[in-house]
């Protein structure tokens, strides 16, 4: 028997119950579709946060006592051209917690003792008013530039510039508001005073020699390129201004490292939902068998006559294997035109209490068209070899 | 007879053959054929006859190769039937024997030409098309030919089974009950088609019948009773003819 004979007879045998065959390819057609949107989704969503993470940028390092304090004094090391001329910009911070209060609002939120540099490093913009400038910082100013949350919390739409607020019960003026921002280490529901005020004012901790403590340096690369000679820079200049002989009393964290970490975790997830959908993939597999196992109960006098007629096993078996093939690719095709049009339709969307983003690469359509053939191979075949086992004798009898 | 027996090779022998057939996981078993040796030579038109149940069909379905005996030999043109693979068999069947059935067992969704195409197509035969429509010609059905079997009459359904077993020339035409569904015309004009395909085209026949008037027209009437060979008659003016 010819492919050609063989495609034709696979034909044949479908278009004699359309309606049974439709209903095969339903089940193949919802596989493929999950398969399709859930790996679109989980492709989409790594882009998503990738981008986010991306925007804080990626010429960024942050550096994290683990041992001795980190102070204002290693701040001005690190600023010394001299020594580390791959950094652009160094920016220290203090965190604590507070509540600001003002007339008849309160609200808790993180309190950031930081110094102007901070607004470069972390690409922020103002909505209003100016930042924490260096007078501020020299005279430990009571001013906060306020989260645009924050803002929205304690003056609901109204301009706070030069309002007075109470900060753990001392007075502020608030300079300017944040634009708010999405994302990663977004700081909308923060507000930001002066290092030294923070310290002074705020926190209890005190260290000896009279430096001032800080909790978190972040420090700009002069570009991407020059991130690994501005690790190392960072690290001989601590390691002398700490007199250190063996292990670090301080670590350096990569943006970039950290996005790596996360897209590993984030592949898993895709693959998952891979998995996820791939089950609804195999339950159509199943009801393909089924049906097929019904045909060939009700097809037995057909079977009979073809071997009747000098068909071989691999005859028969190649029949309605192919049959199977063309249910589950049929099924694969439309399946993956819904797929990609679902894709399509949600990317962006806001729904059921989310944002949706999705990306349709070309592997995935492949990979379902791939799967759902070899489906209809894995699930055809056991259906096939009954067919083909029949005795002809018997098959003939069969009413 | 005897003169020409000599020089042909019987084109069908069977030796010896009993077929078993089980039922009920064995407990109960049917002898359908009992000792059966039977010997047919080229160009013969034999009849078998005998009761339902004597084992008529079980004989046909060994002869055409969709069964084989449980005990015995039997040789198709000096082949070895008993030893043969499925494909074997299968190619036997889509080659050697033409079947015509008692009911036409012709594939519903297929047109009368694409039917007749089927054994060629298992195989894999050159001009499919051209030899069908000839086929269908020689059944007086070339007017027929897109027709669905549902479409067609019973002798026109039979006449299609006769041209889907004819068209592949045939050692040996088996003809099971052929005309057993039909009335007296179509039985006759049925009978005609297979007569001339003996006597023309020189083609082994074996018909299997319970009426008189059918068997008239072999040379050979074997009669079967249970499963055993009770009578094996050659009319002397057929060795004329
Ligand atoms: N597939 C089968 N299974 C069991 N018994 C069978 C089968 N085919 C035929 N028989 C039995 O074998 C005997 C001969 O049957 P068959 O050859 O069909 O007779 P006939 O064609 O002469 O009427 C009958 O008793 C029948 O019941
Ligand atoms: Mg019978």
């Amino acid at each position: 028997m010819s492919p050609l004979d063989i495609i034709r007879t696979s034909l044949y045998s479908l278009s004699s119950n359309r309606l049974r065959a439709a209903l095969a390819l339903l089940g193949i057609v919802l596989g493929v579709c999950s398969v399709i949107t859930l790996m679109s989704i989980g492709r989409g969503s790594t882009d998503r946060i990738t981008e986010l993470i991306q925007g804080l940028g990626s010429n960024l390092l942050t550096v994290i006592p683990s041992g001795e304090p980190l102070t204002l004094a290693d701040v001005d090391a690190l600023n010394d051209p001299l020594y580390t001329p791959s950094i652009k910009a160094v920016a220290p911070q203090i965190g604590t917690f507070g509540t600001i209060h003002v007339s008849n609002n309160t609200t808790q939120t993180s309190i950031t003792g930081v110094t102007p540099e901070f607004l470069q490093v972390r690409n922020l913009e103002m909505a209003t008013g100016t930042f924490i400038g260096s007078p501020h910082v020299e005279s430990r100013a009571e001013v906060v530039v306020l989260g645009s949350q924050v803002s929205e919390d304690l003056f609901g739409n109204q301009d706070p510039t030069n309002a007075e607020v109470r900060i753990n019960g001392r007075q502020f003026r608030v300079v300017g508001v944040l634009a708010s921002q999405t994302g990663f280490g977004s700081l909308d529901d923060q507000a930001l005073i002066p290092i030294t005020t923070a310290y002074y004012r705020l926190s209890g901790q005190r260290i000896p020699g009279g430096n001032i403590s800080v909790d978190q340096i972040s420090v700009q690369a002069r570009d991407v390129e020059s991130v690994d000679q501005a690790i190392e820079e960072i690290e001989t200049v601590l390691r002398l201004s700490h007199r250190l002989t063996d292990a670090d009393d301080f670590t350096v964290f990569n943006q970039q490292e950290i996005l790596d970490t996360f897209e590993e975790t984030n592949q898993t997830l895709v693959v998952f939902l891979g998995a996820v959908a791939g089950i609804s993939l195999l339950v159509g597999g199943i009801g393909i068998m089924n049906i097929m196992l019904v045909s060939v109960t009700e097809r037995t006098r057909e079977i009979g006559i073809r071997q009747a007629m000098g068909a071989k096993r691999r005859d028969i078996v190649a029949q309605f294997v192919t049959e199977a093939v063309f249910l589950t690719f049929g099924g694969g095709i439309i399946g993956v035109i819904a797929g990609i049009t679902l894709a399509t339709a949600i990317d962006g969307r806001f729904l059921i209490g989310a944002e949706w983003n999705t990306r349709v690469t070309n592997d995935i359509p492949i990979i379902a068209l791939i799967v759902s053939v070899a489906v209809g191979l894995f699930f055809g075949i056991y259906p096939a070899v009954r067919a083909a086992r029949l005795n002809p004798i018997e098959a003939l009898r069969y009413e | 007879m005897s003169t020409t027996s000599t020089k042909d090779a019987p084109v069908i022998q069977i030796r010896d053959v009993t077929k078993i057939y089980e039922m009920g996981d064995g407990t109960i078993q049917v002898r359908a054929l009992d000792g059966v040796s039977l010997d047919i030579s080229d160009g013969e038109y034999v009849a078998i006859m005998g009761a339902s149940g004597s084992g008529k069909s079980t004989l046909m379905n060994i002869i055409g190769c969709l069964d084989v005996p449980t005990e015995g030999t039997y040789h198709i043109d000096g082949q070895a039937v008993e030893s043969m693979s499925n494909d074997r068999l299968a190619d036997i069947r889509s080659r050697k024997v033409g079947f015509v059935f008692q009911t036409h067992n012709l594939l519903p969704r297929l047109t009368a030409l694409a039917n007749v195409e089927l054994p060629m197509m298992y195989g894999r035969w050159p001009n499919r098309r051209t030899r069908a429509e000839h086929a269908l010609e020689l059944v007086n059905l070339a007017d027929r030919m897109d027709h669905r079997p549902t479409e067609l009459s019973g002798g026109q359904q039979q006449r299609v089974g006769i041209a889907r077993a004819l068209v592949k020339e045939p050692s040996v035409l088996l003809a099971d009950e052929p005309t057993g569904n039909l009335d007296t015309s179509n039985t006759t004009e049925i009978l005609n088609i297979i007569s001339d395909l003996n006597h023309q085209n020189g083609i082994t026949v074996i018909v299997v019948t319970h009426e008189r008037d059918v068997a008239a027209r072999a040379d050979r009437v074997i009669t079967l009773s249970d499963g055993h060979i009770i009578s094996d008659e050659t009319r002397p003016q057929a060795t004329a003819a």
